[in-house]
């Protein structure tokens, strides 16, 4: 497992695609808070989340769907064969590469801002927002991952990603008639974004606690994950 | 060396069993079992729906054998080598490395390489860092990769993106990381694809050393002079079914010599003479067995006798190779 685990990092790390995916939402967040003045941290921090999410989601998808779409996928299991520890592997290395990436876009939001803004304040507590923030990441990645693999392609993937992530929530906003439905969606301004921000985003309505948008967001990700998994071990590489 | 002619499974003869060469237990994470062949194929069926790729095929690599893998495009070669790394699921039957499914080896890439598609490496990766991260994962040192490299001859382009390697190129990669852990099976699927002459002769070279020092390759491939030159035994499958297993010197044996002479009476008497079995056909043509044409030629040239035509027939792999499938209808490359 540790050996697959390496491995699975060095590939992510080789992937100039997965790292562009990986390290662009700090780069936008840096711009976003040279351009958007803004008094608390949570007010700076609601553009970097959906920059986050979407930059986790294809990076996910990228490393999970490139596999299929280079047939790397059969060094990884020559490798790796049994598939229980190759997928896991994976997912770990994807949860680690998102709260990586989250912790950069964090930390470049709040260093940046206090540099902007010395009265910069923090109104949710330090510690929810971090592993919020970490944890929004995590699962982002291992969500895009999942997809990659479950679909086994990579255009494919990165579309499913985006039309979860950017085109579910306005069609659910738009009709009002679902009502809380809404709440319960991965991405869009809801259960990430009030995860990753410690409180929920006054913009989109959600009245889900952190640790409800968290576990709603824990869920989409155990499902596509066992998805995934559920493919790459019954079914031929 | 008996040689059984069955109508189901064609041309099978029983494979020759070696001891398996002495390596370090602990390193390997198993123990192998001592008089197994290295790679064992048991009934071995996979169909997709109602088409079978694969059925019910049997045959062995002993170690310290080259094994040549035979057939058609589409008569189920890549889908049997397939199933031998793990990567598919045999429909059923069995396929063993060292008496073990490849899945459940602990310590796979160190007990059987696999060479399967030379495409399978991303482009934007130098072949260098595509190795590394290889060996990572089967947990062997960044001096083994260098090593691998040099093996292959491919170590002035290691730092390329494998993007731009030529086939030949990638082919070499693609036995780099097959050697990675320094197996004892290694398995290889159309090696010699891309690959120049001088590429042709060094790997024929290359495997005869791996099987000299005690290892079992089994190779796929569509170029029988290659294969003809490097395997002491070859396995042809047609529409998934085994149809010959047997050593490649029985093909030799059965080699004739066309002889067309003016004194074929005179001639056929001196070489039954000999070890040499002659049919008489047309007036001046003879069809000798058991010579090869140097020999015929000495022999006629210490006689005086003039020969119009001295010509190698038959015996070879590629002959036998058509006569096997020929009913698998057009489409060999």
């Amino acid at each position: 497992m540790t050996n697959a685990l390496k491995a699975e990092l060095r590939s992510m790390r080789h992937s100039r695609a997965v790292m562009l995916a990986a390290l662009i939402p700090a780069v936008i967040a840096a711009l976003v808070v040279l351009v958007d003045h803004q008094t608390k941290l949570t007010g700076l921090l609601q553009a970097e989340t959906v920059v986050l999410s979407l930059g986790m989601l294809i990076a996910g998808s990228v490393a999970g769907g490139s596999e299929y779409q280079h047939r790397t996928i059969e060094w990884t299991l020559l490798g790796t064969p049994r598939r229980g520890t190759a997928g896991t592997a994976k997912l770990v290395a994807a949860l680690l590469l998102g709260a990586g990436a989250a912790a950069l876009t964090l930390a470049a939001t709040w260093a940046l801002g206090t540099v902007v803004d010395p009265g910069l304040h923090v109104d949710v507590p330090v510690a929810t927002l971090i592993a919020g923030q970490l944890a929004h990441g995590a699962l982002s990645a291992a969500f895009g991952l999942a997809c990659g693999l479950a679909l086994r392609n990579l255009p494919a993937a990165v579309g499913t990603v985006l039309v979860i992530a950017l085109v579910l929530p306005i069609v659910f906003q738009v009709k009002q008639s679902l009502g809380r439905v809404i709440e319960f969606l991965p991405y869009g301004e809801l259960s990430a974004a009030a995860l990753a921000l410690g409180s929920s985003p006054a913009s989109a309505g959600s009245q889900l606690p952190t640790l409800a948008a968290g576990m709603v967001l824990l869920a989409w990700t155990a499902i596509i994950a066992t998805i995934a998994l559920t493919r790459l071990t019954r079914t031929d590489a | 060396m008996t040689i059984a002619i069955q109508p189901d499974r064609g041309v099978v003869t029983p494979p020759v069993t070696r001891r398996l060469p002495q390596r370090n237990p602990v390193a390997l994470g198993y123990e192998p079992a001592a008089g197994a062949p290295m790679i064992a194929i048991r009934g071995l069926t996979k169909r997709y729906g109602n088409v079978a790729a694969v059925q019910d095929l049997s045959f062995d690599v002993p170690a310290g054998s080259v094994v040549g893998f035979l057939g058609r495009n589409g008569a189920g070669k890549s889908t049997t080598l397939n199933m031998l790394a793990g990567l598919s699921a045999p429909t059923s039957g069995t396929a063993t490395i060292a008496g073990v499914p490849y899945r459940s080896l602990p310590r796979p890439m160190r007990v059987a390489g696999f060479g399967l598609n030379a495409e399978a490496f991303h482009p934007s990766i130098s072949g260098q860092r595509a190795l590394r991260a290889l060996a990572s994962r089967i947990g062997v040192g960044r001096g083994r990769v260098r090593q691998v490299l040099r093996l292959v001859e491919l170590e002035s382009a290691a730092d390329r993106p494998v993007g731009k390697y030529s086939l030949g190129m990638r082919q070499r990669l693609l036995l780099a990381a097959a050697l990675l852990g320094d197996p004892q099976a290694i398995v290889l699927d159309e090696p010699t694809n891309g690959l120049d002459p001088q590429g042709h002769r060094w790997l024929r070279d290359f495997l005869r050393a791996r099987a000299g020092e005690g290892r079992a390759v089994l190779l796929s491939s569509h170029v029988l002079a290659d294969v003809a030159a490097t395997v002491d035994r070859i396995v042809v499958i047609s529409r998934g079914r085994l149809v010959a297993d047997q050593p490649i010197s029985t093909i030799r044996q059965t080699a004739s010599v066309r002889v067309r002479t003016p004194d074929a009476g005179k001639f056929a008497a001196l070489l039954s003479g000999g070890a040499a079995n002659v049919q008489r056909g047309e007036a001046d043509v003879l069809t000798v067995t058991g010579l090869d044409a140097k020999p015929i030629g000495e022999l006629a040239a210490a006689h005086q006798i003039v020969l119009h035509e001295l010509t190698p027939t038959g015996g070879s792999l590629q002959d036998l190779f058509f006569e096997l499938t020929e009913s698998e209808g057009a489409g060999l490359r």
